[in-house]
Order: C-alpha cells, then sequence, then structure tokens
C-alpha cells in the first residue's frame, strides 16, 4: 500500500504537469499581477483623493465657497505637444505653448481669487499640477491593466507589475511633495535658487528688476560685476531664466565675461545627495525653451558657459529641503566664487543663473 | 530503504517550500520605515552673525526678517529651512 507522501508526490506533479502544458499557470499568475496592480492602483487613487481634499480645504480656506468644479478643470488640463516632424521654429512654439498652459493656469486663478496674493496664488498653482500628475500616472496604469485584462495580455499585465514599485516611489513622492508645496518650504530643486539668493547676500547688491517673475539683480562682489539672476520667491515659481538671460546678453551687447548656470540635478544611483558636479553647457531642466535661450545667448557672442549641478533623487528634489542639500548650496557657492576667481579678473562681468523653483527663498 | 526516510525529505521539502513562499510574500509587502523629519527654521543675526534653530512656522520663507537677536536686538533674519531626521529612540 502507497504511502501518503507518495499521494503528495504524485498530486504535485499531476498539477504542475496540467499547469504547465494548459497555461492555466499564466492565467494564475496574470490574476495574482492584476491583484497587486489593482491594490496599488487604489492607493494611487487615495492618493489623488487626498490630494484633491487638502487642495480643495486650501481654497476653502482663501474664500471660494465650491473648489470641486476649479479643481476638476486642472485635473486633466493637457498640453499637446507642437508638431515635430517640421522642426522649423519647434522651440518658439513650444514656448508659446508652455507660456499658455502657465498664463491660463495662473490667470483662472486670479480670476477666481480675486483677493489673494501672488504667493498663495503660485502655492495653489503647484499644488493642482501635483494632483494633476497624480491623476494622469493614475489613469494611464488603470488603462494598461484594463487593457491587459480584456486582452488577455499577460505579458502587459507582466511589464505593468515590474514597473510597478517604480512607479510607487515617484507616486508617493509626488504626493508627499504636496506638503511641502502647500505650506511654501524650500524644496531640494530650489538649492540654484537659494545659491543665486546666498551670493546676492554675500555682495553689495546694486540694483534688482523683475523680468517676466525673473528677478535681475546687479551685485558687486569680489570686485567684479555679477548679474544674479534667480526666479522671483518666496512663491512657487521658476520664472524664465533663459529668456531673461539672453535678454541680459543682448542689453550688454555680449560684453560678459562668464556665464554660470547652477542646478539641482538628479543624481544616479549610487551617487551621494549633495554631491556637486561641475561641466560645461546650461544646467537647466526646462522641457527647452529656457536651455536654447542660454546656449544661443552664450554662443552668439562666445561667452563661456560653465554648469554646476547639486546631486540629488527625486524625493530630495520635490521634497522639503534636507539638510545635506543645504549644506551642498553653501559649497556650491563656495565653488561658484572659486571658478569666478579662477576664470575672470577684477572688474569682469558674469551672470550667475540660479535655476529651479523659489519656493521658500525671497529675494 | 537503505535507511532512508523519504516521508521526512518530502516533509523537509514541503516545510522549507512553505516557509519561503511566506518570507517572500511579507518581504513584498513589508516597506522601508522612512525616516521621521522635522523642518528648522535657521535665524542669524544680521549684525553680531548669531544663529539660533527653531521649528518652522508657516509663513517662513528664506530671507524673512522674524524677531529680535536677545544678544544685541538687531533683527534676525531666516537664512535657511530644512529637514533634519529625528533620531530613533
Amino acid at each position: 500500500m502507497a504511502d501518503w507522501t507518495d499521494y503528495i508526490g504524485q498530486l504535485i506533479f499531476i498539477i504542475f504537469f496540467i499547469l504547465i502544458f494548459t497555461g492555466v499557470n499564466q492565467r494564475v499568475q496574470m490574476k495574482i499581477w492584476s491583484y497587486d496592480i489593482r491594490n496599488k492602483l487604489n492607493i494611487i487613487k487615495s492618493y489623488v483623493d487626498d490630494g484633491r481634499k487638502r487642495v480643495a480645504t486650501a481654497m476653502k480656506k482663501l474664500g471660494i465657497r465650491e473648489p470641486d468644479p476649479i479643481i476638476m478643470r486642472y485635473l486633466d488640463f493637457f498640453i499637446i505637444s507642437p508638431v515635430d516632424i517640421e522642426p522649423t521654429d519647434i522651440i518658439r512654439r513650444l514656448d508659446h505653448l508652455l507660456t499658455t498652459r502657465e498664463k491660463v493656469y495662473k490667470d483662472s486663478l486670479a480670476r477666481v481669487l480675486p483677493g489673494t496674493g501672488k504667493y498663495e496664488r503660485s502655492l495653489l498653482e503647484s499644488s493642482l499640477e501635483i494632483i494633476g500628475a497624480l491623476n494622469f500616472v493614475y489613469k494611464v496604469i488603470r488603462h494598461y491593466l484594463l487593457l491587459g485584462e480584456k486582452h488577455n495580455n499577460w505579458i502587459l499585465i507582466m511589464q505593468l507589475e515590474f514597473m510597478m514599485p517604480e512607479i510607487m516611489r515617484m507616486v508617493e513622492t509626488y504626493h508627499k511633495a504636496l506638503d511641502s508645496f502647500m505650506t511654501g518650504r524650500p524644496v531640494g530643486d530650489s538649492a540654484g535658487a537659494l545659491v543665486a539668493y546666498r551670493i546676492m547676500e554675500k555682495g553689495k547688491v546694486v540694483s534688482k528688476r523683475l523680468i517676466d517673475d525673473t528677478l535681475v539683480a546687479e551685485v558687486r562682489h569680489m570686485n567684479r560685476r555679477i548679474y544674479v539672476i534667480k526666479a522671483e520667491g518666496p512663491g512657487s515659481n521658476v520664472g524664465k531664466p533663459g529668456r531673461v538671460l539672453a535678454r541680459l546678453v543682448e542689453e550688454l551687447n555680449g560684453n560678459i565675461d562668464l556665464i554660470i548656470t547652477v542646478d539641482a540635478a538628479l543624481k544616479l544611483e549610487g551617487e551621494e545627495n549633495g554631491e556637486i558636479a561641475e561641466g560645461v553647457g546650461a544646467a537647466i531642466g526646462d522641457p527647452g525653451p529656457e536651455k536654447i535661450a542660454i546656449e544661443r545667448a552664450a554662443s552668439k557672442y562666445n561667452i563661456p558657459l560653465r554648469a554646476i549641478a547639486i546631486k540629488m533623487g527625486l524625493k530630495e528634489a520635490l521634497h522639503t529641503m534636507r539638510k545635506e542639500i543645504f549644506d551642498a548650496v553653501e559649497r556650491a557657492v563656495e565653488y561658484v566664487e572659486k571658478l569666478i576667481e579662477e576664470h575672470t579678473s577684477e572688474n569682469s562681468t558674469v551672470i550667475v543663473a540660479g535655476i529651479g523653483n523659489s519656493i521658500g527663498v525671497a529675494q | 530503504m537503505n535507511g532512508i526516510d523519504y516521508n521526512l525529505i518530502v516533509i523537509i521539502v514541503l516545510l522549507t517550500v512553505t516557509i519561503l513562499f511566506i518570507q517572500l510574500l511579507l518581504e513584498t509587502r513589508r516597506k522601508p520605515r522612512e525616516p521621521k523629519t522635522v523642518t528648522r527654521t535657521l535665524l542669524k543675526c544680521t549684525a553680531c552673525r548669531e544663529t539660533i534653530e527653531t521649528n518652522y512656522e508657516p509663513g517662513d520663507f528664506i530671507g524673512l526678517i522674524k524677531g529680535q537677536c536677545k544678544k544685541c536686538n538687531s533683527p534676525l533674519k531666516v537664512t535657511a529651512i530644512y529637514d533634519v531626521e529625528i533620531p530613533e529612540k
């Protein structure tokens, strides 16, 4: 008489055999993956709802009785990329679209919140953008999950399942970023703006003016004339540093000895937060128009264009500035001063552009 | 047969597979613990450069003049706002 372990062994073998040759194992695996993705999708949905509630509460505090229709309007707001099979003047077209989008957000909030200051409106604007991004991720994942289930496409579900940890990390980062953007605390991305602010603080400010939500300050420092460019703060704003820098170069007829751009840059895995790297080019992470404006202005007058990057992860860039990033800002200021000293002589004219969001950093 | 207890081997294999499966399940569900942080505001005296670190208050921003220096009565300026980790007890 066979022993019970023999029966178990044979049963396992038969089940294994049936699963392998009928493809049921893939179906089972697909169901497990779908279940897992659905759970994560529900978490993303809860983040979107939570963000909506928080923005609605903030709007109510500012006097809007019915904030939901306004939030809903911007939740699905989209921008259609310019035609790229005909690249002529694509930068101008892209710049026009981005500027229009920014204007739509700003004007609409100004219309519904007429008595509210620019600072509060900028925080709401950024918060709405964060919820919009979360909502977009939610919809795309739901689309691929439903599509995979509908067509029994286990390859699609598998790809989605393997991408989910990375997507969840990004989604959680965006969700937590709301804490900083709703309260106006400086984030890691403000590092460039903070470097610019520090240089203004260290030198003697001769003049200040605002162009396109961007500050241009003429500073006397290290026996040099330094033009500091940064987005207007302390609201959430990235300004138009490229456009303003190009305009300044034209105003000065190209009589500039050095241009330095400082920005927060996403680190590679294995790199430390707050590492500083030096290079050549325009350190700016915009979709194109601002960066090309800097490159064109520098190359037109043959002005050396240097870049300083303060490395950090996405989490560190979007969350409240960490102490190690603040320490890196201090080191970056010294780095900028070293570059100015090494590459220019006294009475030279230098432009230092602190790129990034100026949230929590005044001028 | 030959003194080998096959029942024992099957039980060991089944137990090992079960333990590994449970461990895998727990590992995928376990989230890495995020360190708790607190936002601090660094104030610096505009005259004597004395620095004071306080808890962040809504409305603080870098460049804000906030309060007076206890040493020399000069205005204090917010020079930094940053997150620091709270050490675990």
